[in-house]
């Protein structure tokens, strides 16, 4: 909790937050990892550690939220949360009032009028802060950020691994830089990054979905340690939430790395056959690769999801990714410039 | 001395042994635990040695435990008995060995060595301490499950009516059936492999569901040696089919997906986990009628990895329902859940220990 207390300032110190801020995470989703992006008049799922009176904030804007409240599976208490149809456009803090204080997480709740049928996303992968590169991964993160927000992508994925050893240090770095960014983004930790519990204190769960207009994205962890996503959660999380996604237009997957299964023994054949046989991806983006990710490959060995692996952010690259009605399409790699 | 020690336990017997699970704990993946639970006293031993240790199973007259767990980056083999004691890890050539599987008489164990398509099939043998191939030069096999008794003899049957297939040098005891994983132009797929000293070969297509190309994984044969039940996606979804002599037959059929059937000590019937609730749940499937039960099941929470006690009469699984997965003990229908341990949760992978075979 030590860990949390102190990213948490951090977070406080760069948010900006123009309130008092209780430092403890209260609410566990959404959050600057793990934002929502809904349309006025939609409803979205928060996890808290306790019931509490929740509202949007936005600078000077205050959204009053009527919610119903749930026991969670898994611990916790969720809250359907209704935008009201009148709430303004852009991005939000979600704000918990408990009696013992105010909670709240920034860049978690992007409201927005409409979804278009053709857009675009970027993909942010191996960012590695706390290694030794020069100039340091933090600046050369901070260059793709100002870059993609530069683009006109409506969200990031960012994928592991974000820190080099998952100091809380390497965290905080890693948010402060995160939170410059003016669009949702969406984190999804690799094996460096859980190497304790802070990855999913902060951000939580590794296996999610969301949804973005007609099309559904899941993040999941590819290098669990062997045969661990048999024995846990993670099997049967991808099961229901790619289930939940087939009606969507294409889906995505994104997650670190990605080894076909004639190299890489870590990637569960459950996984596999959830999302590349039973009922495929469209796509898979991923990193890992690093200073030799130069190649897209075409396909997975299960012959139906399309691959596309991403330089390393700390090689100054990221990618855009189209998605229109005929199909997902990713960009040759961009790299942003770095002093 | 090793010898020894695995002839004894498989004389003379006759047990008042307690109620006893093993099982995975620990919240942080690589530092996970085997431990045993007693369930008369609620005490919990640690048993492995903590290196992200896998999924336990118990040999048949429940003297043993078999794991995997990690080591420097690839997995070993453990044995170890209930009580922690004689904790051993296996001289294993290859530095990536999975899915432990101990072979009827408890002498052997059967476990996928290497990685992706070079997996072999390997045998370590505890009488004699040495480790031998199975499945000739077959590559890209894993998962794999002894077969004895009449579900061999049902399968030579099968076999045999086949002029076609290649002769295979059967084991009068007991042989193997793997997954195979196989490379062509359209992709890779898996298949129900028969696996013995000399070879592997596909099981026939004429005895499966149908012929197309399908993904099989997962087979379990009933401990009465009449049936192997194993998924498919024939049908277009994840369903559970039972082969026997005269071919297969879809036994859960739903269109949500049916996984990881685990069959009643009688061979009766199989629990496994189905997502027909909208989360995983666990139901039992009887073959001989088609029926399906629901055991726990809430669109709440998960359910999942059954395990039945020696006499079936209960059941223990994993649920996420109370927060933290955690392990509980219910009647096999599913009545009088309760938690198996005091702790805080993160329990996985529970294996109940079997009663020792009474030998006169």
């Amino acid at each position: 909790m030590i860990c949390v207390w102190t990213v948490y300032l951090a977070l406080a110190a760069t948010g900006a937050p123009a309130v008092p801020v209780d430092t403890r995470a209260l609410i566990r989703t959404p959050n600057n990892g793990r934002p929502v992006i809904v349309a006025p008049g939609a409803a979205f799922s928060a996890l808290l550690d306790e019931e509490a009176r929740l509202r949007l904030v936005r600078g000077e804007t205050a959204v009053a939220l009527s919610v119903s409240w749930a026991d969670a599976a898994g611990g916790g208490h969720q809250a359907r949360c209704p935008i009201p149809d009148n709430a303004p456009p852009g991005d939000y803090a979600i704000e918990a009032a408990t009696p013992d204080g105010l909670h709240r997480n920034i860049r978690s709740v992007f409201v927005r009028e409409q979804f278009p049928n053709a857009y675009n996303f970027a993909h942010v992968t191996d960012v590695h802060i706390g290694g030794n590169d020069r100039p340091s991964p933090k600046e050369t993160f901070r260059a793709v950020i100002q870059a993609v927000n530069a683009s006109d992508a409506e969200f990031v994925l960012v994928t592991g691994d974000l820190t080099e050893h998952a100091a809380v240090d390497e965290f905080n770095d890693f948010t402060e830089v995160l939170n410059i960014c003016e669009k949702p983004t969406f984190v999804c930790g690799g094996e460096r990054d859980r190497t304790g519990t802070l990855y999913e204190d902060l951000f939580g769960p590794e296996v999610y979905a969301f949804r973005f207009g007609e099309d559904g994205y899941l993040g999941f962890d590819a290098k669990a340690p062997a045969g661990m996503s048999a024995l846990d959660t993670q099997d049967g999380d991808l099961e229901r939430l790619r289930r939940k996604l087939k009606p969507c237009r294409w889906t995505i997957g994104f997650t670190h790395r990605y080894g076909d299964s004639l190299r890489e023994p870590h990637l569960g054949m459950r996984t596999q056959l959830v999302l590349f046989v039973d009922n495929p991806l469209d796509l898979l983006v991923f990193g890992h690769w690093e200073r030799e990710n130069t190649e897209e490959v075409r396909r997975v060995p299960w012959n139906t999801t399309r691959l596309v692996a991403t330089p390393a952010a700390r090689d100054r690259a990221y990618r855009i990714i189209d998605v229109t009605p005929k199909g997902v399409v990713p960009r040759p790699p961009e790299y942003a410039t770095t002093k | 001395m090793v010898m020894v020690a695995f002839c004894l336990a498989l004389v003379l017997v006759r047990a008042t042994q307690p109620d006893q699970v093993a099982f995975v704990q620990g919240a942080e993946p690589a530092a996970r635990r085997v431990c045993v639970a007693d369930l008369a006293s609620g005490a919990v031993t640690p048993v492995g040695p903590g290196t992200s240790d896998g999924a336990p199973v118990w040999a048949p007259g429940g003297e043993w435990l078999a794991f995997d767990t990690g080591n420097n980056g690839g997995r070993a083999i453990c044995v170890v008995h209930g009580d922690g004691s004689g904790l051993r890890r296996l001289p294993l050539a290859d530095r990536s060995n999975r899915w432990p599987r101990w072979s009827p008489e408890g002498t052997r164990i059967a476990y996928a060595s290497g990685a992706g398509q070079d997996q072999r099939i390997m045998v370590y043998d505890l009488g004699t301490d040495t480790e031998l191939p199975w499945g000739g030069n077959r590559t890209g096999l894993m998962r794999p499950v002894w077969v004895g008794g009449i579900s061999l003899v049902r399968l030579q049957q099968a076999f045999g009516d086949d002029p076609a297939l290649p002769e295979l040098a059967w084991q009068p005891d007991a042989n193997i059936v793997a997954i195979g994983l196989t490379v062509s132009s359209a992709g890779l797929s898996t298949d129900l492999f028969i696996v013995t000293p000399d070879g592997a070969i596909p099981i026939p297509g004429m005895l499966l569901p149908s012929e197309g190309s399908y993904e099989e994984w997962f087979a379990e044969p009933a401990p009465d040696g009449k049936m192997i039940a194993f998924e498919s996606n024939d049908g277009g979804d994840r369903e559970i089919f039972v082969l026997y002599r005269q071919g297969a037959y879809d036994v859960s059929n739903h269109r949500a997906a049916d996984w990881n059937p685990v069959w009643s000590p009688d061979g009766k019937c199989f629990a496994f986990e189905s997502f027909r609730s909208g989360r995983r749940g666990l139901y039992r499937a009887y073959p001989d009628t088609v029926r399906v039960t629901a055991i726990a099941a809430s669109p709440e929470a998960d359910f999942w990895h059954p395990a039945w006690s020696p006499d079936g009469a209960h059941l223990a699984f994993v649920s996420n329902c109370g927060g933290a997965p955690r392990i509980f003990i219910a009647e096999s229908t599913g009545e009088n859940m309760r938690p198996l341990t005091n702790g805080a949760g993160h329990e996985y992978a529970p294996a109940w220990r079997p009663t020792p075979e009474v030998k006169e």
